[in-house]
């Protein structure tokens, strides 16, 4: 998987825009959804709250004149004590007034205890009712079929003394879903005698409740104070969708909203938090309270709904109305459908804009990539694009224009510098060849020469070096050694180098004092040396027969002189300045006796003058103390000793100046000296 | 073409109806009473009838049902019904005043009564019962007068539980209303119906019988001794219906409840159908359906009852096991 970074141009473009549309429209969508829900819920809710309250108020209009009407009854009979006749048409005529404001009402009775209401009867009971034609009738009923002082409506005012308001119940002999205001008759001492009941049918109740419906898709449903559903609207015997639950449906009448939730639980929707729910929404609804909440009650298929309520306060009852809330937040939904194509749409237009956009800028970027790629492999005369417009891209495409052109003629000059470069860098290892095959190669000078032993190393800083060393026999059992140092570097120093040894060849074979020869070198040096060059000079001619080294230096390092017994000390003398500066300058000469085993070491400034990396120089004392103590058996070991010391020193350090070393050991004629420890 | 196939078809409908009508002949027509309106105490029963266990058996039978007037073994006396659902304590009552009946099959093994009264009161065991309420007054205890009211009474009695007893005829409302502190009930009935009124379990304090040394056993088929020993064998396959009536329906549940609905509709009675499955479950897990001793009342739990009932005056005579319990050859023992 490619990394970000690694993305083109416009996939990270889009990417990070799609990323921003996402989160910023999202967010802000988020918020508004939020904000419409909030608003949209408040209002519903109190449209809902609102008519749900106004149903209930308005099913409780019916029970407070019931409530004062069975009082007065009852406190007529307590205070009048009618007889029987009397108690029919006080019944009578109760019925028919009341009917008038509360159609619900659909029977008056007026009950006794055994022998309460007549010393001689048993059964004392005085029911008026509508009959079916209309009229009104009042009979008297009890007997051993019909015991009605044992029934709640009766026994429970008898117990609590006070009036009641009975759970709805199916009255067994109007076969009527009632409830029944039971009000206590008292007699003269104050003790329970009977009760006067007024019975409220239930039936009109359900259609009554439909108003709390306000939106025309609620489900209501009343509930007793012990939670009984007392009744739906009658259009709406069916507040379930599927065929499975209707089967359920019209039952829930004989059941509580407790047995209804275990009911959810145990069959219709395997939740536990259903059931809970609606059992917390019973428990609020039985304490009276008015309010609302989630929950999902009768529509399996609609998801949650909101469930409003509020108390029918006179007989404790409770009114409440299930919303699906799909349908209460319908209008919110069907703005998110509209609002997401848009959205979406948007969302499309700008990536394929700034996709267009990117494209646009970035085509010309690859179009140079490519060139340039191309004009790194060499081709430089590959196309350009044609600059378009002032932006940046334009101002790119004509800056790499430039770029190209320059870059062009310099590689044609430099193919042109090279050319020349390498043309001279073969001369000068040409003369390179040509200097270092100036310098003798014999070493020893005669292979069967036993008197001395030689080693003589030139390692030439550049290619061409200004160090020269020498060595020759002049005649007799006389051998000449130099070592010179040209001012100057490369082909000058080596072409005064080759004068040089043209000429010291040539002179020593006529002149054989050391100070004399140098004198007549310096002479024919300095004449016509206009380029003002010069060289440090040291000449020493051996005598084999003797051991005697006659020496000159024209400024040049003093060589160092070694003792078989490992004494050293430096040839200090100095006999002239160096070549080619002074042209009549004389130069005398030194001599010392060398014994069998002395070496005599001559160097140029580039042994003592390496630096190593820290620039530290090696020097003239460190050179002296090496030579006195490493062996010194030939002139090849030690020589070679020596240059390992100093290569060794520079550690890698690149070497200024040519490094040049010429080492002279004298030998015994005729035996080889012993080194002594 | 037409008439051949009348020709074919015409044997089979007469060999048919004539198979139906021997059938008929065959069966006897008996009816039996329940001892409460319809409900799932009863759904076995129903099941013999509407799956044609009865039918199987040679019997026509005829459900009915108590109204709240009368008492079950009014029923019998009164010639309204052969055979009566009651409970051991019912019949027990009857039979010391003298109504000649007799158990002929045992339905329930173990007592279902509860007495319950609401948490908080003060009441945590059996003799706080007999304390005051805290406002001074004694428990008022609402206790089913008829049938079932045996039972609770001689338990108050055995207990020396002291309190006013108020009649209990028509369910829960003496308790809801707060008209009674303490009340009887039977757990697959009035203890649901407290739930389904808005009590949580945690909001009562319950008492059960067969937890306190009164485990009484409950629901038998019971008839007059006359009809007993004029057709034994109709007593008996009775019995061995209602039991295979019971064993099926519990092994159907579904059906079992259809068939409880479909009674309460028919007698206009209200189906609660959580309260109904909660009923049938319950109510069908304390009966004795297996083994070799199903359906015979225990000779232990009959001389237990009679031993409780006379020590604490609910009768004053009883007869022995065998001509209680006619059809069992060999009572067993607990």
């Amino acid at each position: 998987m490619k990394r970000f970074r690694d993305w083109s141009f416009s996939t990270r473009i889009n990417a990070v825009l799609l990323l921003f549309l996402l989160t910023a429209g999202g967010g802000i969508g988020g918020f508004v959804y939020l904000r419409t829900y909030a608003i949209l819920s408040k209002e519903v809710g109190l449209t809902a709250t609102a008519a749900v309250n106004l149903t209930a108020e308005r099913i409780n209009s019916a029970f407070p004149p019931i409530e004062t009407a069975a009082r007065e009854l009852a406190l007529a009979l307590e205070v009048n004590q009618p007889g029987l006749e009397a108690q029919k048409r006080m019944i009578r005529e109760t019925l028919a007034q009341l009917r008038e404001t509360v159609p619900s009402l659909c029977g008056i009775s007026v009950a006794y205890v055994p022998f309460g209401g007549d010393p001689d009867r048993e059964y004392f009971m005085l029911y008026g009712y509508v009959d079916k034609n209309g009229e009104i009738a009042v009979n008297q009923i009890g007997g051993n079929e019909y015991r009605y002082f044992k029934f709640d409506w009766f026994t429970i005012p008898q117990l609590l003394n006070h009036a009641v308001w009975t759970e709805p119940y199916l009255d067994s002999f109007t076969g009527t879903e009632m409830s029944t205001r039971s009000q206590p008759i008292r007699n003269a001492a104050g003790k329970f005698i009977g009760v006067v009941g007024f019975d409220l049918s239930l039936e009109g109740l359900g259609t009554l409740a439909a108003g709390a419906d306000v939106y025309g898709y609620g489900q209501e449903f009343l509930l007793s104070r012990f939670g009984r559903f007392v009744a739906f609207p009658e259009n709406k015997t069916h507040p379930f969708e599927t065929e499975e639950l209707r089967q359920e449906a019209p039952l829930i009448i004989d059941s509580t909203v407790f047995s209804y939730a275990d009911l959810l639980k145990r069959k219709l929707f395997p939740s536990r938090d259903a059931s809970e729910k609606l059992r917390m929404i019973g428990h609020a609804m039985l304490a009276g309270k008015t309010g609302w909440t989630r929950g999902r009650v009768f529509n399996r298929q609609e998801g949650m709904e909101r469930i409003f309520y509020a108390p029918v306060a006179a007989p404790g009852w409770s009114l409440g109305v299930a919303y699906p809330e799909a349908k209460l937040l319908a209008p919110l939904h069907e703005l998110t459908r509209r609002v997401i194509p848009f959205a979406a749409a948007g969302v499309l237009l700008c990536l394929f804009s700034v996709g267009m956009l990117v494209r646009r800028i970035s085509r010309p970027l690859e179009e140079l990539t490519d060139a340039a790629q191309s004009i790194g492999e060499g081709d430089f005369d590959t196309p350009l694009p044609a600059p378009k417009g002032l932006d940046q891209v334009g101002r790119l495409t004509r800056a790499f224009r430039s770029m190209q052109e320059a870059l062009k003629a310099y590689v044609e000059e430099l193919k042109t510098t090279t050319e020349a470069r390498l043309r001279i860098e073969s001369e000068l290892e040409v003369a390179r060849q040509i200097q270092l095959g100036i310098l003798p190669k014999m070493v020893p000078p005669l292979p069967d020469t036993e008197e001395f032993s030689l080693y003589a190393s030139l390692r030439p800083a550049r290619q061409v070096g200004g160090d020269l060393y020498d060595f020759f026999p002049i005649g007799g059992s006389r051998y000449c050694f130099i070592v010179g140092d040209v001012s100057g570097k490369g082909i000058p120093a080596a072409l005064f180098m080759a004068v040089i040894q043209t000429l010291q060849r040539g002179e020593a074979e006529k002149i054989q004092d050391p100070g004399a020869l140098v004198t007549r070198i310096n002479e024919l040096l300095s004449r016509n040396n206009e380029t003002l060059m010069f060289v440090t000079y040291f000449l020493g001619i051996l005598d084999l027969r003797s051991g005697v080294f006659q020496y000159t230096n024209a400024g040049h390092n003093p060589p160092c002189l070694r003792r078989r017994d490992g004494q050293t000390g430096l040839l200090t003398s100095r006999h002239g300045p160096a070549l080619g500066v002074v042209p009549d300058a004389k130069y005398s000469s030194d001599s010392i006796r060398l014994e069998a085993g002395d070496c005599v070491v001559l160097y140029t400034d580039g042994v003592t003058e390496a630096a190593n990396r820290s620039n530290e120089l090696f020097g003239v004392e460190t050179l002296r103390r090496l030579i006195a103590t490493r062996p010194a058996t030939s002139a090849a070991a030690l020589g070679e000793d020596l240059l390992r010391t100093v290569d060794q020193f520079a550690g890698g350090a690149e070497q200024a100046d040519d490094i040049t070393l010429l080492i002279l050991r004298f030998n015994a004629v005729g035996r080889i000296p012993e080194e002594s420890s | 073409m037409k008439l051949f196939s009348g020709i074919r078809v015409f044997p089979a409908v007469l060999a048919l109806l004539f198979a139906a009508a021997g059938a008929a002949a065959e069966n006897r027509t008996v009816s039996i009473t329940m001892t409460w309106q319809p409900q799932a105490q009863f759904a076995g029963i129903y099941y013999a009838k509407e799956a044609g266990i009865f039918a199987k058996y040679g019997l026509d039978v005829e459900i009915r049902h108590k109204t709240a007037e009368l008492s079950i073994v009014d029923y019998l006396t009164s010639k309204h019904s052969d055979f009566i659902i009651a409970s051991l304590g019912t019949a027990l009552v009857e039979r010391s005043k003298g109504v000649p009946l007799v158990n002929v099959c045992q339905l329930g093994k173990e007592s279902m009564v509860m007495l319950i009264t609401a948490a908080g009161n003060g009441i945590e065991t059996l003799a706080d019962l007999s304390s005051p309420t805290p406002s001074g007054k004694p428990r008022r205890f609402a206790v089913w007068k008829v049938d079932f009211g045996a039972v609770p009474l001689a338990f108050l009695r055995e207990r020396k539980i002291n309190g006013s007893i108020i009649p209990m005829n028509t369910g829960i409302g003496l308790f809801l209303w707060g008209a009674a502190d303490v009340i009887c009930a039977m757990e697959y009935n009035e203890y649901y119906q407290l739930l389904a009124a808005g009590y949580e379990p945690d909001e009562l304090v319950c008492f059960r019988l067969r937890d306190n040394r009164m485990n009484i056993p409950e629901d038998g088929l019971y008839t007059l001794e006359s009809t007993q020993k004029a057709a034994p064998e109709v007593s008996a396959a009775l019995g061995k219906a209602i039991l295979e009536g019971w064993r099926e329906a519990l092994r159907n549940p579904e059906q079992a409840l259809a068939y409880v609905r479909k009674y309460c509709d028919r007698d206009n009675s209200r189906f609660d159908p959580a309260h109904q499955l909660w009923m049938f479950k319950l109510y069908g897990s304390s009966l004795a359906l297996e083994g070799p001793q199903s359906g015979i009342l225990q000779r232990g739990d009959y001389d237990f009852a009679v031993k409780v009932f006379r020590k604490y005056e609910l009768i004053d005579s009883a007869v022995d096991y065998s001509r209680f319990c006619p059809g069992t050859k060999t009572g067993g023992g607990k």
